[in-house]
């Protein structure tokens, strides 16, 4: 599919796309972008390294926190009791109960979006450094496998 | 012999509300048709309450129909489908929960909501409107069995009144200006509007983004914020929050572009008063935008922000491609015009109703 749609009579979408490429092959848009961020993305759970089996628990750990941070009830729970099966009565108390309880979860649940949001975060941050730490860690397994197989005689004075 | 009687029910009645605006203008038809007719809501803007009525004073007693509009997960459908009327749905589309899933649990579930109850309508509904042709694809898909394009129509006579002069004069100020116009939300990703910019502005260092509309969702104006000041356009990124009408047209009339990167418009009518009043439109080219530019407008399909940048400077700058893209857009207008929406909604009842 092509990148743009345009409907010119002096300008075709390819001719445009083509004026923008030649300017993307030039300073300062021949840069590569930054990473950026995006808003509401679900965290990218590292997969546990098959050479890092004592990393079980932490991999456990952190795919539980992924699955569960944004995980949060959020309805009213209004079950009919016999209260709200009496005539007249019973109806009215019901709409005061939903009224209550829609109150309630109003503020909560303002908390707990700020809430989720603080946990997105740190599920990133954690997901990012876990990958980090794994990316070091092999790297130093690496080197210290380049080392042994090094010549392990000291150097004769 | 009475008038025939056709209420309508809305979740929240609000001033400058395209929903609210919409069936207000179809409560002006209904009553030009001969209609008694009377707007409900289940939530009312204290400057709406001499307009609107609460939805739980509604009485359905010797009513065949009543228009519903949909657009979140509310206990109002609940309410009407607790009723022994018929529907007419008017479907404004429901943002997708996706949106929401990692950041807000609560919208996230009215969003799901708001889709099972577009399911659970279907049995009652005798005819469905969409206001673009994009929403009334999904109720075709949904298997709506009576379904037509109601579009959101557009007043002219709304936007014709001179410029806020202070701020004419602080947009002149310097430029090129971006403009986008909508609540700040995850689904119009105004963020990236932002990213567009910190690279945009490579080029053209002076330039500046204004994000008019609602600070809606406080978690995500404070990331736009945030966004800008890791990205060093702190200073180039105005969000004024909602505006007054004659700011709004004064914000129009000095922006060089108008951009969207918005991932979910149901309609989009920022883009047709970008089309009367002359700016140019660069648009991501999703859900109803296509329908709603039809062949005007510039699209793109991915997202590189690079290729913007070096776009959106050719778009500033190329004034014989301003001036063809803003004329056909102007001639576009008319498509929405209120001569023709009311026609097409009175055509789509008769199918139902003898008028």
């Amino acid at each position: 599919m092509p990148w743009l749609t345009l409907y010119d009579d002096q300008i075709t979408a390819a001719e445009l796309e083509a004026a923008v490429a030649e300017r993307v092959q030039q300073p300062p848009l021949n840069q590569r972008p930054p990473d950026f961020p995006t808003y509401g993305t679900a965290a990218r759970v590292p997969a546990l390294p098959a050479d890092f089996p004592a990393g079980l628990a932490l991999y456990h750990h952190l795919r539980l926190a992924n699955n569960l941070y944004a995980q949060a009830a959020t309805e009213p729970l209004l079950a009919d009791s016999a209260a709200t099966q009496m005539p007249v009565v019973g109806r009215l108390w019901k709409l005061v109960r939903r009224q209550a309880h829609g109150l309630i979860l109003f503020y909560v649940n303002r908390h707990v979006a700020h809430q989720t949001v603080v946990n997105s975060h740190l599920v990133h941050t954690l997901n990012e450094l876990t990958r980090l730490v794994a990316h070091q860690q092999a790297q130093i397994t690496a080197l210290q496998t380049q080392l042994d197989q090094s010549d392990p005689t000291p150097p004769t004075p | 012999m009475s008038s025939p009687v056709l209420h309508q029910a809305v979740v929240g009645a609000n001033p400058h509300d395209a929903i609210t605006d919409h069936a207000l203008l179809m409560r002006t038809w209904l009553r030009e048709l001969g209609f008694q007719s009377e707007l409900y809501a289940l939530h009312i803007h204290p400057a709406l309450a001499a307009e609107v009525r609460p939805l739980a004073s509604y009485r359905p007693s010797g009513q065949t129909y009543l228009i519903f509009h949909h657009s979140i997960g509310s206990e109002a459908v609940e309410m009407v489908l607790g009723w022994p009327v018929q529907l007419i749905l008017v479907y404004h589309n429901v943002t997708p929960a996706e949106f929401f899933e990692h950041v807000d649990p609560f919208w996230a579930a009215q969003m799901r909501l708001g889709r099972e109850q577009l399911t659970a309508l279907r049995p009652r509904t005798a005819l469905a409107l969409g206001d673009s042709p994009y929403n009334t694809a999904e109720l075709d898909a949904l298997g709506y069995a009576h379904t037509a394009v109601v579009p959101i129509t557009f007043h002219a006579a709304d936007y014709d009144m001179p410029n806020d002069p202070v701020l004419e004069a602080e947009l002149r100020r310097t430029g090129p200006n971006l403009l986008f116009v909508g609540r700040l939300a995850p689904n119009k990703r105004q963020e990236d509007l932002v990213k567009l910019l910190a690279i945009y502005r490579q080029l053209t260092p002076t330039a500046r983004l204004h994000l008019v509309g609602d600070h809606w969702l406080d978690s995500y104006v404070n990331w736009v914020v945030d966004l800008a000041e890791s990205l060093g356009v702190a200073e180039a990124v105005l969000l004024p929050g909602r505006v007054s009408q004659v700011q709004l047209v004064t914000y129009y009339r000095t922006a060089d572009l108008y951009i969207s990167m918005s991932e979910h418009e149901g309609f989009g009518k920022p883009y047709i008063e970008s089309m009367y009043l002359g700016l140019p439109i660069l648009a991501y080219g999703v859900t109803s935008t296509p329908s709603s530019l039809g062949r005007t407008g510039v699209q793109f399909h991915h997202k590189a922000y690079p290729q913007l940048a070096a776009l959106v400077d050719i778009l500033v700058t190329n004034h014989p491609l301003r001036q063809r893209l803003t004329a056909a857009q102007h001639q576009r207008v008319a498509d929405f015009s209120e001569a023709q929406a009311k026609a097409t909604f009175t055509a789509a009842l008769r199918h139902i109703i003898e008028i």
